[in-house]
């Protein structure tokens, strides 16, 4: 086998006088894959500014917007100050919005454009492809994440409490709306779709998902909403992960997070198999 | 037959008149209304093509601020609240109608460069103050359909009050001009869209947010304020404020002053830009 997962052909007699042969590619086309991945990855560092530091001065924006407005009428949630109960929620807002821009936007752009063709045209397979851009949309995330951390660290103290469940919640916020990202860019014939799954499903989702205020300030009536939005369950880990304190079960959480991903992925495994809106 | 009066404003379209089958000259007079119109309707109904999820969007999005500045408020009581709704609320309106006035003069104009259909405006009988006004009125109004209609929602669901409509419409205007010269004036600078996104992260959403819209001027830290009397949008929101709850941190006389006197400025730039053809000829 060679280095690039390639199955050289069974027989090796000389290619001069046996022709040329088809190349095999295994059970599991790691270059392509790998292709694929860093493709995805090099178009967003590609514009670092768009979609790594315009993340950042955002995100501190809306920290800044909100300890100036409610600083001092909201002195402590979840047993720390606001500032460091919101600066998680920030970062995993900015996490998924940019995980979800980047699947959506590959996809839509290549439909727009006409070279979705050189996507589905490789020898990679539905999974291989659903891997190759999810895993592009997850990097971005977890690496916008990262650096808005790091920027968010010289304003507000963040606290570490348990790294695992920070990474894990992390990867899998990601996962969701990197899928979520590869759904709704499958659907979208143009960009004003993707503009209105935007503005409808993910701003409201992510808005109340508890980023800004613990879930116990809504009406007793309204908890059972909150309790159904996924994107509660990835902040409110998240947030566990930094300051020790959760709204819901933490197992709950993962539980729906696991699952919520398991089926976006077979749903969006099963449209690209199908080429549902991706092949004429 | 060619008629004997001349302008020396603009070259004159040739048409076929309808009587005897002569050639004619047509004139267009010291302001060619019908192209200034065809112009901006053209703008206008590019944003109406998009659809609804252009006017969906922004209002979704500030009723949202609005929803999470209430819940993250919380124990205030029902009249904390509503002094915060209050507060708050003209901010949001004057944020999002100036965001919408930013992004679609902009984007008109990088949208035309891009497809070469600047072309075609630059070659119809319109002289540069009517191309630079074609623009600037269809992003005003735009924006102001999106201000409208988030103002409408903010009234019915949230209870504002509403005291000076003739000053808020003056604010408004104003309001919509300035960001619609800046959004011009990117639009003329930018090249690709990634200078739209830079100019959109890194100038008017510093601008629009730290303005004050969302938080009053007494949370800033003492050194800090002098810093927000240098950004235009903080006084669009003061004379929002004034106009809807009556109650500003900056006299409404002066915020309407600085606004023109700054739109005055920048609308002589940008026509000035577009005169040379800046970025627009090659």
């Amino acid at each position: 086998m060679g280095a690039g997962g390639y199955v050289r052909p069974m027989e090796h007699r000389p290619i001069a006088a046996q022709g040329p042969q088809p190349r095999t590619m295994g059970r599991f086309n790691r270059r392509g894959l790998w292709t694929l991945y860093m493709k995805e990855v090099r178009r967003f560092l590609n514009v670092f500014t768009q979609t790594l530091i315009a993340p950042v001065v955002t995100t501190l924006l809306f920290l800044a917007i909100f300890t100036l407005a409610l600083g001092r009428s909201v002195q402590q949630l979840g047993g720390v100050a606001y500032a460091e109960f919101l600066a998680p929620g920030l970062i995993m807002m900015s996490m998924v919005q940019n995980a979800f821009a980047n699947t959506s936007s590959t996809i839509v752009i290549s439909k727009v454009q006409g070279n979705i063709v050189d996507l589905l045209m490789p020898p990679l397979s539905p999974s291989e492809l659903t891997l190759g851009l999810a895993g592009g949309g997850v990097t971005r995330g977890v690496l916008v994440g990262l650096v808005v951390a790091l920027a968010m660290w010289v304003f507000v103290p963040l606290r570490i409490h348990d790294p695992l469940l920070i990474l894990f919640h992390a990867v899998n916020a990601s996962l969701m709306l990197a899928l979520l990202g590869l759904i709704g860019g499958i659907w979208a014939e143009k960009f004003d779709h993707i503009a209105a799954v935007t503005n409808f499903v993910i701003t409201p989702l992510s808005f109340l998902s508890g980023t800004f205020y613990s879930i116990e300030r809504l009406p007793e009536s309204w908890h059972l909403v909150a309790y159904l939005n996924p994107f509660f369950y990835m902040i409110d880990g998240f947030r566990y992960g930094f300051i020790g304190h959760a709204d819901a079960p933490l197992l709950v959480g993962v539980l729906v997070l696991l699952s919520v991903n398991a089926a976006l992925w077979l749903l969006a495994h099963r449209m690209i198999a199908a080429g549902y809106r991706l092949k004429a | 037959m060619v008629t004997a009066e001349t302008s020396q404003r603009r070259p004159a379209a040739v048409l076929a008149s309808q009587a005897g089958g002569e050639w004619r000259l047509r004139h267009y007079g010291p302001l060619n209304w019908r192209g200034l119109w065809a112009h901006g309707k053209r703008g206008v109904l590019a944003f109406i093509k998009e659809g609804m999820a252009f006017l969906g969007g922004p209002m979704i999005t500030a009723m949202m601020f609005l929803a999470v500045f209430v819940l993250a408020t919380g124990d205030g009581g029902a009249d904390g609240i509503q002094d915060l709704i209050d507060f708050v609320g003209p901010g949001i309106i004057a944020f999002t109608m100036l965001h919408q006035a930013f992004q679609h003069a902009a984007a008109m104009l990088i949208e035309d460069k891009h497809e070469g259909v600047i072309a075609d405006i630059l070659m119809a009988p319109l002289s540069p103050g009517e191309i630079f006004a074609g623009y600037v009125t269809a992003a005003m109004t735009t924006a102001l359909m999106v201000g409208i209609s988030v103002l409408l929602v903010m009234l019915l669901v949230a209870g504002l009050p509403f005291e000076r409509p003739l000053a808020l419409i003056a604010f408004a205007l104003l309001g919509a001009l300035l960001f619609a010269l800046i959004g011009t004036l990117v639009g003329l600078w930018a090249e690709k869209w990634e200078h739209y996104s830079a100019a959109e992260s890194f100038l008017i959403l510093p601008l629009g947010v730290l303005s004050g819209a969302f938080f009053s001027l007494e949370a800033v830290a003492e050194g800090w304020r002098w810093a927000i009397a240098f950004n235009p949008a903080h006084y669009i929101v003061e004379g929002f404020r004034w106009s809807m709850i009556g109650e500003s941190q900056v006299a409404p006389w002066n915020a309407a002053a600085v606004l023109l006197v700054l739109n005055l400025c920048l609308a002589a730039l940008a026509w000035r830009l577009i005169a040379v053809g800046y970025r627009l000829k090659p």
